[in-house]
């Protein structure tokens, strides 16, 4: 959830604004632009909405339930471990999602300062800053966010199982 | 409960076909509009049905989907169909699309479902689903056996689905910032004196922005730098007053094609341009000619010139000429582009008047033309 909501990239100069996975605001000369590929994106990273508002929700109320009813243990268990898994599933879609968007940022890196028949034409230049997430989007960090998060949901089975037994 | 079950198996299975159409080109499938392009006809979150292009024809007006990749596809309105090329167009896009070969287009669109109708449908048949088959889920959720992660299972299969279906269902347009994003953008037109005055008129060609001031304008010529004398622009078009010094100073300079340089410095909506513009001046001879007993006089430059004339009355007696009598030579300035007609006094048979007048601005050197005016 927080790799889709943070920014991932700023603009300044003539496109200016920000763009996450989840959002973009991109004004050029004070005009808001809107573009397809970051629609889609938005569109495309549905499921990760879906599966990290899930993540939480099993998380916090898990938590709660496995306290307060027991019984229902093995069914949280069964829907982090499958959260778990999804993610991994996912794994290959957040970065191609990031990729996606880097793509996106790398055109919007417009330089409009240069020479021609009528003379030297200066209508700015982009400056474009890199968010530290966006390292989080790469294969290495997914993957191993992914199988971090799948092992401790796989130890906190195990774990439960021994308890029991 | 068999009969229902089989039924609402039967729906999702259809809906299945249709959400992984495009992959296998089957004859009708379903896609879900992202993005501002087709505003206001087709909204983010809508979906349309499409219908495959080898069972109908589709024409100028029509919304199609074309893909190149599976991934890389628009769903865009059709604007010029030519030489095997489609050019298609988001009607809320500034730009067309590149054109794309008409192989590309699959599917053309026959049905619109607005997200306001399908979504709350979908959630409503979801509840109506999860209802029949409430027994089942229940089962699996209350005394989930053991090892056999049933309901991991249930909720594994419903993300994977969800992320084919988000997948088969939405077009990435990856060049999109081509037809939505346009820089502003100036290249010169045309720089040219006016006939007129001593004016240069600067044309641009401008895409996104316009002239908002001029900031700056000198002309230079040879080494001195002059203030422009009249400024005026339009959104496009700058006019530039040439001082009178400087087309002197470009005129006195020997030896090469006069000229001065213009240097402008101009706001733009969001940029600016400086520029410098060589501009010659043109220097030519008067025009004289003679009509009905008149002498016209036609200064085709950009500054006044002082003429000198004089009248040469002659008369012709048996044969021969005789000199009558000649007028004290009288000097008259001829502006610019504009024309001076003398009338010369009828004395004796004809007349010929002597023109004198600087070869150029400042120069020492002189022309002296005659005309011979007749008199009947």
């Amino acid at each position: 959830m927080y790799i889709v909501l943070t920014p991932l990239y700023s603009f300044r100069g003539v496109v200016s604004g920000e763009a996450a996975v989840a959002w973009y605001r991109l004004e050029m000369n004070g005009e808001k632009i809107h573009l397809s590929t970051l629609d889609t994106i938005r569109i495309l990273a549905f499921p990760l909405y879906t599966l990290g508002f899930f993540s939480i929700t099993i998380g916090i109320l898990g938590s709660l339930l496995v306290v307060m009813k027991p019984r229902l243990k093995q069914v949280i268990m069964e829907m982090n471990l499958a959260a778990a898994l999804s993610a991994i599933i996912y794994s290959a879609l957040i970065v191609q999602l990031g990729r996606l968007i880097a793509r996106e940022a790398s055109h919007l890196d417009i330089d409009l300062v240069y020479t021609n028949n009528a003379g030297l034409v200066n209508f700015g230049q982009t400056e474009v800053y890199k968010h530290i997430t966006t390292k989080l989007l790469e294969p290495g960090p997914v993957m191993l966010i992914t199988t971090a998060y799948l092992i401790l949901t796989m130890v906190t089975i195990i774990l439960s199982r021994e308890k029991r037994v | 409960m068999g009969k229902r079950s089989w039924i609402s198996d039967a729906v999702i299975i259809v809906v299945l076909l249709l959400i992984a159409g495009r992959a296998i080109n089957l004859p009708v499938a379903l896609f879900l509009v992202s993005g501002q392009s087709m505003y206001p006809v087709l909204k983010t979150g809508d979906l349309v049905v499409g219908e495959a292009v080898y069972l109908t024809d589709y024409h100028v007006g029509d919304i199609v989907v074309w893909y190149r990749t599976f991934s890389y596809g628009v769903i865009h309105e059709v604007v010029d169909i030519r030489d095997g090329t489609v050019i298609t167009k988001g009607v809320n896009n500034p730009a067309p699309d590149p054109p794309v070969p008409s192989s590309y287009v699959k599917y053309k669109v026959v049905m619109h479902i607005p997200r306001h109708i399908w979504l709350p449908s979908l959630v409503f048949f979801a509840g109506l689903y999860a209802y029949y088959r409430r027994r089942d889920i229940l089962e699996a959720f209350k005394s989930p056996e053991p090892g056999a992660l049933t309901v991991a299972g249930w909720i594994l299969a419903f993300f994977i689905l969800l992320d084919m279906a988000v997948i088969f269902l939405s077009t990435v347009y990856y060049d999109s910032y081509r037809v939505t994003i346009q820089p502003p953008s100036v290249s010169l037109r045309s720089v040219r004196l006016l006939k007129d005055r001593p004016t240069v008129e600067v044309v641009y060609n401008v895409n996104g922005t316009h002239i908002t001031s001029v900031e700056n304008c000198s002309v230079g010529a040879g080494k001195t730098l002059y203030e422009c004398s009249t400024i005026s622009y339009t959104n496009n078009t700058v006019y530039a007053g040439l001082p009178r010094q400087a087309i002197i100073d470009a005129l006195k300079k020997p030896g090469s094609v006069p000229t001065v340089i213009l240097h402008l410095f101009i706001s733009f909506k969001g940029g600016n341009v400086t520029g410098e513009y060589s501009v010659i001046i043109p220097w030519r001879p008067l025009d004289i000619e003679t009509l009905d007993g008149r002498v016209r006089i036609v200064n085709p430059n950009l500054l006044p010139v002082n003429v000198t004339i004089q009248i040469q009355y002659y008369a012709v007696r048996n044969g021969e000429t005789v000199f009558v009598s000649k007028t004290t030579p009288k000097q008259i300035t001829i502006s610019p582009d504009t024309t001076k007609t003398i009338d010369i006094p009828r004395k004796g048979s004809f007349a010929r008047v002597v023109v004198v007048y600087p070869y150029k601005p400042g120069s020492t050197r002189i022309i002296q033309e005659v005309v011979r005016v007749d008199f009947k």
